[in-house]
């Protein structure tokens, strides 16, 4: 059954977390700084966070929108910002146009379409969110974060936190 | 020791996947509940209001959300006309949309000609919204009724020329109000 309701502004908040996500997972397979993956990562959290803060605090409407389009742009701008450097780094045309076409394009065209669709009020059927108790969030927040903490346990083995193994490679060849 | 770093990314990936479904899981379901979950749900005045007309007797249900025309008659092979069967008031400042649409009817449906129910915004002024059809289903369409405006229903009833005086229907129409 479809759920045809007005958005709220904190749906592009959502749309922002799952961009921060999907780019922890690009800078994952793409051999970023393990940092940087980290960061992005942490960066969902603190979307999470920010949907409790604008209930807890009730910010009126304007500025709940104000919040979550900039964390949406900010997660845009880091989406165009690895596009373009795996483009730069890597030089290999049909990464960056498959990432141009799967990730970077649908990503700024669905942003926009939802931001056009919450200024002009267009009530867009939406699929039915799963129905989890309330009581379960915490407990699935404290499992994120469990595996969160193993993944950097895991990570704490990695003796370079910095470099790529693409660029070790070419410096490899270069050392030969 | 690269076979290592292969299984050290991939194990991260699947960590970050991992966390990744279940924050959106979680996010998702803070959505639903905090955002689209409607609570509470108070009780307003209701703003649109029926009248009793002066064409014809009707009982009005409380706060005026309800209302029952009584002593309505048509005629056989010709038609009968209620300019003032019943009113529709605004009492609210905005204007609001309204739809009068057809819900059920019963009795002895066969024998009538056609029940046709106009909104008109005086009487006999200028009609709003379309006709609607009781032997058709249809609806009046949307109108916007001003606001503080007080709007006409006109009933149109035509029986066949068999119809008796002991035949008679009972029509159920429902007002929409956005």
């Amino acid at each position: 059954m479809p759920l045809s309701a007005p958005l709220q502004p904190e749906f592009l908040g959502i749309l922002g977390i799952d961009i921060f996500l999907a780019l922890s997972m690009l800078t994952c397979i793409f051999d970023f700084p393990v940092l940087l993956q980290y960061v992005y990562h942490i960066s969902a959290f603190v979307g999470f966070g920010q949907l409790w803060i604008n209930y807890v605090f009730a910010f009126s409407e304007e500025t709940r929108f104000l919040i979550c389009l900039a964390y949406l742009v900010i997660g845009l701008a880091n989406i165009i910002f690895i596009n373009g450097y795996i483009g730069s780094r890597d030089k290999k045309i049909l990464w960056t146009t498959a990432l141009l076409c799967c990730i970077t394009i649908p990503s700024i065209l669905i942003s926009l379409s939802a931001v056009s669709c919450y200024v002009n009020r267009i009530a867009i059927s939406l699929p039915l969110f799963p129905l989890i108790p309330p009581e379960a969030v915490m407990a699935i927040l404290l499992m994120c974060g469990g595996i969160l903490a193993i993944s950097l346990v895991v990570s704490a083995f990695v003796p370079e936190f910095h470099g790529s193994s693409v660029s070790k490679k070419k410096r490899e060849v270069k050392d030969r | 020791m690269k076979m290592d770093n292969d299984k050290r990314k991939i194990l991260r990936l699947l960590c970050f996947l991992l966390s990744a479904l279940l924050v959106t899981t979680a996010s998702a379901a803070v959505y639903n509940y905090v955002y689209l979950q409607a609570s509470p749900i108070s009780a307003e005045t209701p703003y649109i209001k029926f009248v009793s007309g002066t064409d014809a007797n009707s009982t009005i249900g409380t706060n005026g959300t309800w209302a029952i025309i009584t002593n309505m008659t048509g005629w056989p092979n010709a038609t009968r006309v209620y300019e003032d069967a019943l009113e529709i008031q605004n009492f609210d400042g905005d204007p609001h949309n309204c739809e009068l649409m057809f819900d059920s009817w019963s009795g002895d449906m066969s024998s009538v000609l056609y029940i046709y129910v106009k909104v008109f915004n005086s009487i006999g002024g200028t009609q709003q919204g379309g006709t609607l059809s009781v032997t058709g289903g249809n609806s009046t369409g949307t109108f916007s009724l001003p606001a503080s405006t007080t709007w006409y229903l006109q009933w149109e009833i035509k029986w066949d020329g068999a119809a008796l005086s002991t035949y008679k229907v009972n029509v159920t129409l429902k007002l929409k109000v956005s």
